[in-house]
Order: structure tokens, then C-alpha cells, then sequence
């Protein structure tokens, strides 16, 4: 837990002071509870996403960096992505199976906005509907299925949940 | 040096430590502590978090410092950290010499030696009422004595800043002691140990341990030209201001917080000398430490105390209703409500004052004379007067206890089978109610020579008893001198004359006896004896009369059954249960009150119980004072027995006694007691558990339904009960058949 608190106020730390392109953290907010996260997101240039904002909410459990942080969108505006459902989950690999305590926050958020740069068309998963029907609030429990595409960093993938949802991952 | 101290491993962010810093696990390179790559390969996934791939069983490279490298190492730290004390110590000692003035602190000068005292220092009526003080240091030294003889100095220092500043504005230059006081801001030095560099050992040390804020730090020299003070001024106008301002919003156009103040201050006159200090605040200062002073510079305690008293227990008696702990409070005050009797009797609630004058004595007559004389109209009277024939048929006891008490339970249930009045009813009962519980236990002293007239068995006794009975009764532990005081034969009489019951109050100790349980205990005692005889038929007979009087259900048969919920059974059933109650008081009220009295021997005589009676008195004399409650179940030992919450072997005692009570006056009267006096015998025996029948609770139960609705449902819940009873949380009916129920 302590590991926990002071990893985060480092990573707080370093996000605020040098985030990604586009991110930006109210580290003021965050101060009161610092398992919380929440870092605004715009879309960045170029991209068909382009002056578009979005907030992401991290949450931090006790056992990160071992397991990954919950991270969804949050918020009005809800990217049209199609690995972004309605409800704000993101299916994006190295929430779940890649996760690294290697990784952190700041190349989460360098991940999420690299894989909305990096869409073409803005559409929902096909499954939208269903999906926010029947998934879990929180999208770690949600098996997500993840196609490996060519590049690595986009790994991130399409979800074909199963019909078992939500359940654990595996 | 430095860079390899602020290596630190990437997943725990925790610096390496010395033997981590040549390790590398995996074959990518990517360095973790060896915690976090234990804890990897035994609760992860134990792969490498850079490269993914998995670790393998032995570090990829290690290589373990050697001792001339450790040692290297060591003595590097060893020496930063001692630059790094060294430096702070440098940066501080130029702080040795510099005071920070603290909000919260207030340093006086010219205590008497009387005052020189933490614990006297810290009480309300000095320092204590400006606000909550954390710690009071003395210094008895006499340098700041000055011209004024011998005098210390002392430190107090509060939690919040406020309350420092009007204790200074309260206390500068007020005349205690033939000395002068001066008050003002008092300032700290630092820690020597911070200057140090190092870690205080005292764990309340007073010192400064951290910097203190720029503004409010003064070398030595900058206090001798006396800016402190000139930053004290300022501190003490911005607060002035804020007051004044506040006030402003509270009463509008007020003046400063002067007038405010000045309603508390008492006239004790307050010595001003002018100080040379800032002119503009000073007078302002001044003026409100005058007022504001009130008395503690005067050292008079007892004006303090007995407002405050006062004013508590003006609060409290509404409150005794509610709840039990407040019944334990108001017994504790007892005393208080004695002495404060002239304060208590100008309050405004006719009801109320006579409550606390009687409160102790037995004064529930009076009380519920105001109730009635408020609330109940003359049709009640005639309710009254049909009662008493009827409650006590046997015997002369009606003269008794039955004039007074007796009536006051039928008018109470008249007044609410009228439900025009019972509004009115209601708030005088409530205000009356406060009253009436500590006449409880006052009254089961005399009541045991009521009781014992009720019973029939000592009426001689009884009428024997006259007025000097009634001091006999007055060495009760609680109420004592006060009872003389508080017994108001006029009260009694304007009640029993407004009922039409005058003759038959001749006695005070009937007035006294006002009691309502008493009657009802009589008129229970009459349906036993009753009973006993055989005549089961002609006891029902007894009680609907009075049902048919009252309007109620003719049910009334065992007083156990008859406990139905509607408000009006209650109260009628409240007669019927109350002669139980009567009995229980009057045993407990033997012990309480004087073993000697005539009518415990009396008693012992009727049941030959001498010894038991003993028993009890001895434990409940030590009782009494301690604990109210035990006194009130003494006085109620049935309850408690229903309840089967018997707490202490008293109670148990107590319920003993009131079985055997009964169970004689059974052998007594008839050799075949009725079924219900067995089962109330399974009752005691039992005690917890109460099971089936109504039957077995039937007197028991009876009395609490009268205080509480609820309770009929309920046996099992404890003395509690009483809070329960008392408190008119849900139906505001309640507290009217509470104070049936005691009547």
C-alpha cells in the first residue's frame, strides 16, 4: 500500500510535469484522493478527433502497479471509437492481459490517445448495445477479447466479449 | 554518490538499496528491487515488465558488492548526512535568537499565588472560558512582578487563536487580587533540538519544531522596540473587527459585542488601568474586557456555578421524560435542585416550578394539581369521585392515600377520554411529567405508610401517622430538608378542592402521597384481597365499574388481560396495575426510606418478613444515593421483574419481597390463590422469561403499558422500559398515559 501511495505521487508527479500531448491532470483534484484520477484528454491534432475533449478516470487498487489501474471515459463526451463503448469502456489491451507494473499512468494516456489518433472512422464497437446492457460497471471485469493487429502499439484491439460476461478474467 | 542515491527501483519507486544497486534480473536489463522481483515471480505473472519475457530462476547478473565497496559506500551516506545536519543547523542557529509570536498563546503577568495554579488557571471561571486550553505553563518567578508585590506569570496556551485574543481582550488590566493583570500574546522560542538539526525527544515539548511564520517572528532586539506588540495590536483588531462585524450581521446595528456582553458580566466592578499600549485598541479592549470579564477575576465562584446549575436543570426537567439517563442525571442533580429552588420556582411554567420544588419530596400531586387545574375541567371531578369508592372498597383505606391519589388517576383519565382537552392535557401532563418521576421514588417512602394503609392492614397506623410522618420520611437520602419545603399542603388542597376531594385530605402525608399508584396500589390490593377470598366474580365486577365510569371496556378482569392497546384501556388499566406497583413500592420504599418507620414494622407484623425486609434495606440505603435507577426499581421491583431484566441482586431482592408479599397476603386470605398469583410467582421464579400467558404478567405488564403503548406486546424489554415509557417519542399520547400511569 505504501509502495502504492508513494509510486502514484511519483507518476502524479511526473504526468503533471511532463504529460503527453493533448493530457492534462488537475493534480489539485487528485490531491484529496490520490487512488482517483482524473486527467482530461484532447483529441489531438490531425486526427479525426481533433479539438475534441474527453476525461479519463484512472482508479488505482492496492496491489498497483501490479495490476492494472480501471481506466475508462468518463464524462458527457465519450469518444465514437470503435474500442470505445458508450458506457466509456475502452478495450484496450495493456488495461487487462498486457499490463505491465513496467507501465503507468502517462503511457496509459499515451496509449489512449495513440489509439484515437490513430482511427479512421468514428463508429461504436458493433456490439454497443449490447455490451452496455450487460457489462460490469467496471471494465476490468468485462474478457475482453483483443485482436492483434500488425502494429505493437495498437495491439489495443476490437472486443468480441463473450457471452459469459461479465465475468473475471481469465 | 548522489546519483547512485537517487537510483530507485521503477515499480515501488523506493530507492535501491545497497545491494540492489548490482542487481539486474532480467537479461533486457531493466532493474527492479529484489522485493518487487520476488514479489513478481511469486504473486504475479513473473514475467519481466519491460521485456514480457519470463524470469529466469537466477538474476541475470548479480554482483554483490564487495565489503571495501560497501564500506566506501557507507561512509559516503555517513557523511552526507552529517553535511546535510550541519547545514540546517547553520541555517537555523541564527533562529536561536528569534521569538514567534503565537495566536493561540497568551502570556499573563500578576497572578496571585492562588491563581498560580494550572488546574485553577484552566477552570471556567478564568481561562478556561474563553475556550479550550491545551496546555497552562506557570512561571512563579517574580521578575515580571514589578511594584505590584509577588506575583507569577503564566502560559496559556489555547487550541484556537480566537479564543486567545478575547481572552486577552477580557483579562489585560483587570484588577484581580490587588494585582494588575496584563495579558498579552506570548511568544516561543525554538526547540533546541530543531536548532540542532535533530529529532526532539519530548513528546509535548512547547518549542517551535518547525519555522514559524515570518510576520510573527522578532529577534530580541525587535521586541525591545516592541514590535511584537504592534503585531499583537493588529492581530487583536482584525479580530475586533470580525466581531464586530459578525455582531453586526447577528443583531444588525449592535455596538461591537459590547452590549452582548455586558447582560452576562456581572456588576462586580473591574478595575481598569489604562495601558500604554496602542491607544485606539485599547479602549476598545478595555470596554470589552470589562464586560466581558464577568466574574472571573473576582474569583466567585459560586455565582458561576449557580447559574449555570440553574439553567441545566431548568433544561433538564422537560428532558426527564425523554429518558432514563436523564432520570439519573435529574437524581444526581437532586441536590442542586434543591438549593436552586428559588431560581428554579420563578420559571414561567406554573407546572414546572412546582414540579421541581415537590420533585423530590413527592410532589406529583402538585404537580399533576397544576396539570389537572390547567387542563382538567370539574367533569373530571365527578369521574374522580366515582373512582374512589369504587377503587377502594375495602376497608377505611380510602381515606388513606386514596383522597389525593386516587382521584388524580381518574381526573387524568377523564381528562383524556375528553379529547377536547387533551392538547392542553398533553403539554401540561408533559411539563408536569419531569416532576413526576422523581416523585416516584421520593414518594415510595411515604407511600409505604400509605401503602400500608391502603392495605388495610395498618390503616390505624396510618391515621396514627399524621403529620409527623411526614419527617420521618424526610431523611430520605435524596430529598431530606427540601421535602419539608417542598410538601405544599396549599397546592394539594386547591387541587383536592378543585376536585371536590378537600375533606378527605386532611393529612399531609396524603398530600404527599398524591401519589396516583397509591390509590391504584390500594385498589389493587382490595382486588387481591379479593381475590384471595374467593370471590373472583366480584373483582370483575370492580373493575368494569370503573371501566363503565371511564367509558372503557368492561375487559378489565385480571389486570393483565385487560391490556389493550387503545389509550383508554391503558389508563383504566392503570388502576388496576397500580395497586401492584403500590405494593412493590412500598416494599422497596422500606428500605429506602426509614426501617424504623412505623409502618415497615407494621409490615413485618402483617407478613412476618421482618428479616427479609432487612435484607433489603441494608443494600438499598447504599443504593439509593448511588444509583437512581436501582432506586427506581427498588421502588418498582414488579417491573423489573416482568422486564426479566433483574440487573442486580437488589431488584431481585425487591421482587422477592413483593412475591412474597403477595404470596402471603394470598396464604393469608385464602388458602387457594388465583391462578394469575401463581403465575406472577412462575414470573419471579423465572424472571427472563416471560412466555405465554397474559395472566403471568398481568400486574406487571399492566404498569408499563401505562407508560408505554407499546409495551403490552413487549415483556421481555428491560427497565428501559422506563426511557421508553417516558419518552413521548412516537404518540404524543404517551406521555399522557405516562403520567396516568404514575398517578
Amino acid at each position: 500500500m505504501a509502495s502504492m501511495e508513494k509510486r502514484l505521487q511519483k507518476e502524479l508527479l511526473a504526468l503533471t510535469k511532463d504529460p503527453p500531448a493533448g493530457v492534462k491532470v488537475d493534480s489539485q483534484r487528485i490531491c484529496t484522493n490520490l487512488s482517483e484520477w482524473t486527467v482530461d484528454l484532447e483529441g489531438a491534432p490531425e486526427s479525426i478527433y481533433e479539438g475534441e475533449k474527453f476525461q479519463l478516470m484512472f482508479k488505482f487498487g492496492s496491489r498497483y502497479p501490479f495490476e492494472s489501474p480501471q481506466v475508462m471515459f468518463i464524462g458527457e463526451h465519450i469518444p465514437v471509437h470503435p474500442h470505445v463503448y458508450s458506457n466509456g469502456h475502452i478495450c484496450l489491451s495493456i488495461l487487462t492481459y498486457d499490463w505491465s507494473p513496467a507501465l503507468s499512468a502517462q503511457s496509459v494516456c499515451l496509449s489512449v490517445v495513440s489509439m484515437l489518433s490513430s482511427c479512421k472512422e468514428k463508429k461504436r464497437p458493433p456490439d454497443n448495445a449490447f455490451y452496455v446492457k450487460t457489462c460490469s460497471k467496471n471494465p476490468k471485469k468485462t474478457r475482453w477479447w483483443y485482436h492483434v493487429l500488425l502494429n505493437k502499439v495498437e495491439r489495443n484491439s476490437v472486443n468480441m466479449y463473450e457471452e459469459e460476461r461479465p465475468c473475471d478474467m481469465k | 554518490m548522489s546519483g547512485e542515491e537517487q537510483i530507485e527501483c521503477p515499480l515501488c519507486m523506493e530507492p535501491l538499496e545497497i545491494d540492489d544497486i548490482n542487481f539486474f534480473p532480467c537479461t533486457c536489463g531493466y532493474q527492479i528491487c529484489r522485493f518487487c522481483w520476488h514479489r513478481i515471480r511469486t504473486d504475479e505473472n513473473g514475467l519481466c515488465p519491460a521485456c514480457r519475457k519470463q524470469y529466469p530462476e537466477d538474476p541475470a547478473v548479480f554482483r554483490p558488492l564487495t565489503d571495501d565497496e560497501l564500506q566506501r559506500i557507507k561512509k559516503e551516506r555517513k557523511q552526507k548526512d552529517l553535511q546535510r545536519k550541519q547545514k540546517a543547523a547553520e541555517n537555523r542557529k541564527h533562529l536561536a535568537n528569534v521569538r514567534v509570536v503565537q495566536r493561540n498563546l497568551v502570556f499573563v503577568v500578576g497572578l496571585s499565588k492562588k491563581l498560580a495554579e494550572p488546574e485553577v488557571l484552566k477552570k471556567h471561571e478564568y481561562f478556561g472560558k474563553f475556550g479550550k486550553i491545551h496546555k497552562v505553563v506557570i512561571n512563579q518567578s517574580t521578575s515580571y512582578a514589578g511594584a505590584q508585590g509577588p506575583s507569577a506569570s503564566a502560559y496559556v496556551t489555547y487550541h484556537r487563536s480566537d479564543d486567545a485574543l478575547r481572552a486577552i481582550l477580557a483579562v489585560n488590566n483587570v484588577h484581580v487580587d490587588g494585582r494588575t493583570l496584563k495579558a498579552s500574546l506570548g511568544t516561543t522560542k525554538y526547540c533546541s533540538h530543531f536548532l540542532r538539526g535533530a529529532q526532539c525527544p519530548k513528546q509535548d515539548c512547547m518549542y517551535l519544531h518547525e519555522l514559524g511564520e515570518e510576520a510573527a517572528s522578532f529577534t530580541k532586539e525587535e521586541m525591545q522596540v516592541g514590535k511584537h506588540q504592534e503585531y499583537e495590536q493588529k492581530l487583536l483588531e482584525t479580530f475586533m473587527n470580525s466581531q464586530n462585524t459578525a455582531n453586526n450581521h447577528v443583531t444588525g446595528t449592535s455596538n461591537k459585542t459590547i452590549p452582548t456582553r455586558k447582560k452576562a458580566t456581572s456588576p462586580i466592578p473591574v478595575n481598569q488601568t489604562p495601558t500604554s499600549g496602542t491607544p485606539p485598541q485599547q479602549q476598545v479592549s478595555t470596554s470589552e474586557q470589562i464586560q466581558q470579564q464577568q466574574t472571573p477575576p473576582n474569583n466567585t465562584p459560586p455565582q458561576h456555578t449557580q447559574p449555570i446549575p440553574n439553567t441545566s436543570n431548568k433544561e433538564a426537567w422537560p428532558s426527564l421524560q425523554t429518558g432514563r439517563s436523564e432520570q439519573r442525571l435529574t437524581n444526581g442533580n437532586r441536590p442542586n435542585h434543591n438549593q436552586q429552588k428559588p431560581d428554579t420556582q420563578p420559571l414561567p411554567n406554573h407546572n414546572r416550578a412546582p414540579g421541581n420544588h415537590k420533585a423530590r419530596t413527592k410532589t406529583e400531586a402538585d404537580i399533576e394539581n397544576n396539570a389537572l387545574n390547567n387542563t382538567i375541567d370539574k367533569p373530571t371531578d365527578t369521574s374522580a369521585k366515582s373512582d374512589i369508592p369504587t377503587v377502594s372498597p375495602p376497608q377505611s383505606t380510602s381515606s388513606l392515600g386514596t383522597g389525593s391519589p386516587v382521584s388524580l388517576p381518574p381526573g387524568l383519565t377523564t381528562s383524556t377520554h375528553s379529547k377536547a382537552p387533551l392538547g392542553a392535557q398533553l403539554t401540561a401532563r408533559l411539563m408536569a411529567n419531569p416532576g413526576l418521576k422523581p416523585i416516584l421514588f421520593d414518594n415510595p417512602a411515604q407511600s409505604l405508610s400509605l401503602f400500608s394503609n391502603g392495605n388495610g392492614f395498618h390503616g390505624k397506623r396510618f391515621q396514627k401517622l399524621p403529620v409527623p410522618t411526614v419527617p420521618a420520611e424526610v431523611p430520605e437520602p435524596v430529598s431530606t430538608p427540601e421535602i419539608a419545603e417542598s410538601i405544599q399542603v396549599t397546592s394539594c388542597t386547591d387541587w383536592q378542592a378543585a376536585f371536590g376531594f378537600g375533606p378527605k385530605t386532611r393529612d399531609l402525608p396524603d398530600d404527599d402521597l398524591g401519589f396516583d399508584p397509591w390509590d391504584e396500589s390500594s385498589k389493587g390490593l382490595a382486588d387481591l384481597l379479593e381475590k384471595e377470598n374467593g370471590i373472583s366474580q366480584t373483582h370483575r365486577p370492580n373493575y368494569t365499574d370503573q371501566n363503565n365510569r371511564s367509558n372503557h371496556q368492561p375487559q378489565s378482569l385480571p389486570p393483565g388481560f385487560s391490556l389493550s392497546q387503545l389509550q383508554q384501556q391503558q389508563q383504566q388499566q392503570m388502576h388496576h396495575p397500580a395497586f401492584l406497583r403500590p405494593d412493590i413500592g412500598n416494599n422497596g420504599m422500606l428500605g429506602f426510606i426509614q426501617p424504623n418507620m412505623p409502618p415497615p414494622n407494621s409490615y413485618h407484623s402483617m407478613f412476618d418478613d421482618g428479616k427479609e425486609q432487612n435484607h433489603v434495606n441494608a443494600p438499598r440505603d447504599v443504593f439509593n444515593t448511588k444509583d437512581w435507577q436501582d432506586g427506581l426499581r427498588a421502588l418498582l421491583p414488579n417491573i423489573n421483574i416482568s422486564f426479566g431484566a433483574a440487573q442486580q441482586a437488589n431488584n431481585a431482592m425487591s421482587a422477592h419481597t413483593s412475591l412474597q408479599q403477595q404470596q402471603k397476603s394470598s396464604a393469608l386470605s385464602s388458602d387457594s390463590p388465583p391462578h394469575w398469583l401463581k403465575s406472577i410467582h412462575q414470573l419471579t421464579d423465572i424472571e427472563g422469561s416471560h412466555t405465554n400467558s397474559q395472566n403471568h404478567r398481568l400486574p406487571f405488564v399492566q404498569q408499563f403499558p401505562l407508560r408505554n403503548t407499546g409495551w403490552p406486546t413487549q415483556t421481555q424489554t428491560p427497565p428501559p422500559g422506563f426511557q421508553t415509557s417516558i419518552r413521548p417519542p412516537t404518540h404524543p399520547t404517551e406521555p399522557h398515559k405516562i403520567s396516568e400511569g404514575l398517578q
